[in-house]
Parts: C-alpha cells; structure tokens; sequence
C-alpha cells in the first residue's frame, strides 16, 4: 500500500513537470502545443543519443536536454506560431492548435526515423541503482532524484511566477495582453522566455519517464499529452497549484485502479472526469473565472 | 490487370476519407474545432461489421441503422458538449474519442479487443462508395449555398453578432454538430463493409490528426476542399513511392503553411489562380477596364 503510494508520488511529479509547461503556453500565451509531448519525447531521444556511446552523468544530461528542448520550443514559436499572433486574435487558440498538429506531424516522423520506430532504454550507468529502505519502502536512488526534480522545479517556476519581474509581467499578459503591453510589456521577449521554459520542462518530463519506465520510443510522448490535457482542465489553465493537484490526483487514481486490476478501464475515467469537470466547472478547479462579452 | 483492379483498395480508402474529412469540416466551417466525428466513425464501423457478420442485413439497411444510432448518439453527447466553446469544446470532443476509442479495446465481444474484427462480409463496392460520396456533396453544397451558408459563416465569425441578427445559433451548432457525426458514421460504415476488417487502431488519436490535416491543408471552408485534401493526402504515399518520412514531413510543414499563410487552402489558392487566369482572359490587350473586372471575376470565383 505504501509502496504503491510512493510509486504515485513519483509519477505524479512527472505529470507534474509536463504539464506545468503545457499549463505555462497555454494560460499566458494561449498556445495549446500539441507538440509538447513531441518535444518530451525528443528530450528522451535526446539523452539516449548522447549516452549511445559515452556515459555521462545525469546532472549534466539534465543539463543539456533542458537546453535543448527549451531551444526547440523557442524555434517552434517562431517558425510556427508568431506569425498567426500578428494576423490577430480571431480564431487564434484553434489556428495556433492546429499548426501546433502540423509541428507534431514533423517531430514524431524525425522520431520514428532517428530510433527506427524501436523501443530503447538509457544505459544504467548514469544514474546510481542503489536501493534506500525507509521505514518499510523500497526506495530507489532514481525515485528521489526524480522527487527533487520535479519537487525542485515546481518550486521554482512557482517562485519566478509570484515574485520575479518577468513573472510578474507573465500574469499580466494571462489577464489581460492589450493592457499588458500599454503598460509597456514587451511581448516579443516574453514569449521566447515563457516557450522556453515549457520546452525545457517537457524535455525534464521525456528525459525523466525515459529513466523511471526503461523505454524510449517515438509515440512516447503521446499518452503523456493527452493526460496532461485532463491534467491541466482539471486543475484550471495557467495555474500551477492547480496542475500540481490535477497531476497528483491523477497519478494517484491511476495507479489505484491499476492496483485494483481495473487497468484498462484507467484512461476511461479520466477522460470521462475531464468532460464532467468542463461540464461543471469549465475554468477548473483553480481557474480564474472569466468575464465574456455577450 | 488494369490500374483500377490495382489500386481499386486505395481508391475506396480515398472516397471513405473524403467523407470522413469532409464531416470535419462542416463542424469546424462553424466555428467548431470537433474530433468527435472520427469517434462517430469508429461506431459506426462496429455497428455495422456485428450487423454484417450476426445477420443477413442487406448494405441498405445496414447504413440506414448506423445512420439513426449514430445520429442517435451523436444528439445525446452533444446536449452536454455543445454548451462550450473554443478549446474547450475542441478538449472535450477528444475526450469523447479517447472514451469511444479506450470502451471499444475493452468491450472484446463486441469489439474484438485490440486486434479488431476480422472476415467481415464486403458488402460494399466501389460503386456504392462513390454513391455515398456523391450525397454527401450534394448534402454539404445544399448547405453552404444561400441562406444556410451565411447563417454559418456569421455564426463563425462571430457568434454573439450571430444571434442578435436572428440566427438560430444553438439549433445550427446541433444540426451540424449531429449531421458530422452521421456522416462520419456511414463512413466508417462502409470502411467496414469494404475492406474485411476493423478494429479501434482504425480512428484512435492519430486518424483524427490525419483527417485534420486533410481537411486544413484541402481548405476548410468548403466541403469541396476536405474532399481535395481527403484526395491529396490519401494518394500521397502512392505518388511518391510510400517515402514515408518526408511523406508526413511535407504533412507537417504544409499544414503550418495553410494555417499561417494559406487560410483557405489549397482550394482557396486554386480558386483565386482561377480568378486571376479569367480577369487576364476577359481583359484582353490593351483594355483600360483591367482592373474592374479583375475584381469582379476574383469576386465571382470567391462566392
């Protein structure tokens, strides 16, 4: 039972570290990246090319696919999304996910090319497999380091947003854009900086999977997506404590119905929750509600 | 053996796709971004390929029992889903074809599991498929046209503006939201009954990116276009010797493209190099009234 909880806390940091990207684009720049879980699974993809020949260790791994991924993100935007920002905001979120779709189609077909559609794992070498025992778990070196990463990283995106000048900024534009560049924001380096941080966190979130679960295959990326979707409705676009209990609260429900023997039954009810929550509670449960001009 | 008895398969996947692409579209020319009828064709499928195998239905009555219990359905799921708007409407039609696609590996009897159903009777032929396509035109022309048309196109634009001018905004998005998904059902219907076998890895995630990308790249305005991006798309790997990387490369980057440069299309391109090849024709040499009826032919091409 404790073991299984642990095994929940692990995974939900994951989630955590994924969405909380996805969650950062869409709440401040209104970008829905259908590529973010491409970009995780590049982040895997990534690391296994690295280490194919050398072992190297995991701080600097981390190092290097947050960069990388971050950097990609960034090239994304440009290439993809700033354009439909300047033909202005009519239909922008549905144009802006469908391009996002035509990104997805280039990444995974450069995914299936690079890893020939195999399934792959990192070496064990870059990461200690020591074994802790507290008080009755198994812990694992990997779960704890994944605990500080994800516990690590919340922590400071949560920081930057409340007190830094940038994040600031941030939730100004999530309110309100217009005003937000009256007030002299400037649109053009805060979007690169928000694109980056969300590719950076998948990258984390792909390289991470790839060391908790052994695998890294091209489509690795895709139920991750759709989870962090039911992540982020369900705990209300752009918020962070609300992806961090959306994450949680999934994992945890996850990971009880597979420890029930209802495992095929998992993706059913948290889709099925997604559309009551919409139903119910559209902005989620820590959303903001919003004023609509009728 | 001629070109056609070869290729007679890919033929009916192009017309099954067509339809498909072309119940995307009379969602999303609404305002609705709907993956909900790639769910509907999944069911549609499997009600028909239990239909063929269980009883001795004929391919009429067959379609027409599909048609209803999906249109059934479809009114059903939209009563709830049609309450919201944008991405979240867009989420919560995925969740729905997450939910269809996830019950249909679990429900083996009914469904087959994971592997799907095989030695379905082929009921369909190549005939009937062009029939279905051909009323499905017929259907979508008789709806952009005239009244309905510009019913549709406020509604898009701008649903607020829409309901003070008197249109029947929640009706039309039901309608609509209904006849995509009845649509889609058939066609999977017939993906059924022509090709022997169906299973849930036929409309999962990656079919609904798929027919997105035909119907965005073929121009979404127009049901003319889904069926042109249904076409191109479907024959791709054929023209270009089952290359398939680049294949879904030139996907990607072409759907970037429309959406950022192309709004309307290739359809949408094709009809304004039309527009512009008959203004150069009626202007003849040396005319000074060039310019007028460049427009008015640019405009005609446009309606």
């Amino acid at each position: 039972m404790t073991q299984q909880a642990l095994n929940a806390v692990v995974l939900g940091g994951i989630y955590t570290l994924f969405a909380l990207g996805l969650s950062l684009a869409w709440g401040v720049l209104r970008i829905l990246n259908l590529a973010h879980g491409a970009i995780a699974t590049w982040g895997a993809i990534t690391a296994w090319l690295l280490t194919k020949e050398r072992v190297l260790p995991l701080w600097l791994l981390v190092v290097i696919v947050v960069l990388a991924m971050g950097t990609l993100n960034v090239v994304i935007d440009q290439l993809a999304f700033r354009r439909l920002r300047r033909q202005g905001t009519e239909q922008l979120e549905t144009r802006v996910l469908l391009a996002s779709v035509g990104v997805v189609t280039i990444l995974l077909a450069w995914a299936e090319q690079v890893t020939k559609s195999d399934t792959y794992s990192l070496p064990a070498g870059i990461f200690s497999s020591r074994i802790y025992e507290v008080v009755g778990v198994r812990l694992k070196a990997l779960d704890i380091v994944i605990l500080v990463l994800s516990i690590g990283g919340m922590a400071l995106l949560a920081h930057w947003i409340r007190n830094s000048r940038n994040g600031r900024a941030l939730r100004a534009i999530a309110c309100d854009p217009e005003t937000a560049s009256l007030m002299g924001i400037n649109h053009e380096v805060l979007t690169p900086v928000t694109m980056f941080v969300s590719g950076g966190l998948a990258g984390m979130a792909g390289l991470l999977i790839a060391l908790a679960f052994h695998v890294v295959h091209a489509y690795m990326g895709d139920p991750l997506m759709l989870k962090a979707i039911a992540i982020i409705i369900l705990g209300g676009i752009g918020s962070v404590a609300g992806a961090v209990v959306g994450a949680y609260a999934l994992a945890f429900g996850e990971t009880a119905m597979v420890a029930n023997d209802h495992a095929s039954l998992r993706d059913v009810v948290a889709f099925a929750f997604v559309v009551l929550i919409l139903l119910v509670k559209p902005t989620g449960l820590f959303g903001r509600q919003t004023v609509e001009r009728q | 053996m001629g070109w056609f008895e070869a290729n007679e398969a890919l033929v009916q996947l192009t017309l099954i796709n067509m339809m498909l692409a072309a119940s995307l579209q009379v969602t999303l020319n609404a305002g609705m971004l709907s993956l909900a009828p790639v769910a509907a064709w999944g069911v549609g499928g499997f009600i028909a390929a239990n239909l063929a195998i269980d009883t001795q239905l004929a391919l009429g009555p067959i379609l027409l029992i599909v048609a209803v219990a999906v249109a059934a359905g479809a009114f059903l799921v939209a009563l709830p889903i049609l309450r919201l708007r944008g991405l979240a409407f867009a989420m919560a039609t995925l969740a729905v074809l997450l939910i269809v696609g996830s019950l249909s590996v679990t429900n083996r009897e009914w469904t087959g599991g994971s592997l799907g159903l095989y030695g379905i009777p082929v009921l369909t032929t190549t005939g009937a498929l062009v029939v279905g396509v051909v009323a499905v035109a017929l259907v979508l022309a008789r709806i952009e046209r005239r009244e309905m048309g510009r019913r549709v196109e406020v509604l898009r634009l701008d649903e607020a503006a829409a309901r003070t001018l008197g249109v029947a905004v929640d009706r039309i998005r039901l309608a609509l939201f209904v006849l995509a998904a009845t649509i889609a059902g058939v066609s999977g219907a017939l993906s059924a009954l022509a090709f022997n076998n169906f299973s849930s890895q036929n409309f999962g995630f990656d079919r609904a990116v798929t027919t997105l990308a035909m119907v965005v790249i073929g121009g979404t305005r127009s049901w003319l276009g889904a069926f042109l991006g249904a076409f191109l798309l479907t024959f791709s790997p054929y023209w270009f010797d089952q290359f398939d990387v680049w294949n879904k490369v030139a996907y990607g980057a072409m759907m970037i493209a429309v959406v950022g440069w192309f709004p309307d299309g290739l359809l949408g391109l094709l009809r304004s190099g039309i527009g512009r090849l008959r203004a150069a024709i009626d202007r003849g040499p040396g005319t000074g009234t060039g310019a007028t009826t460049a427009v008015a032919a640019g405009a005609e091409a446009r309606s």
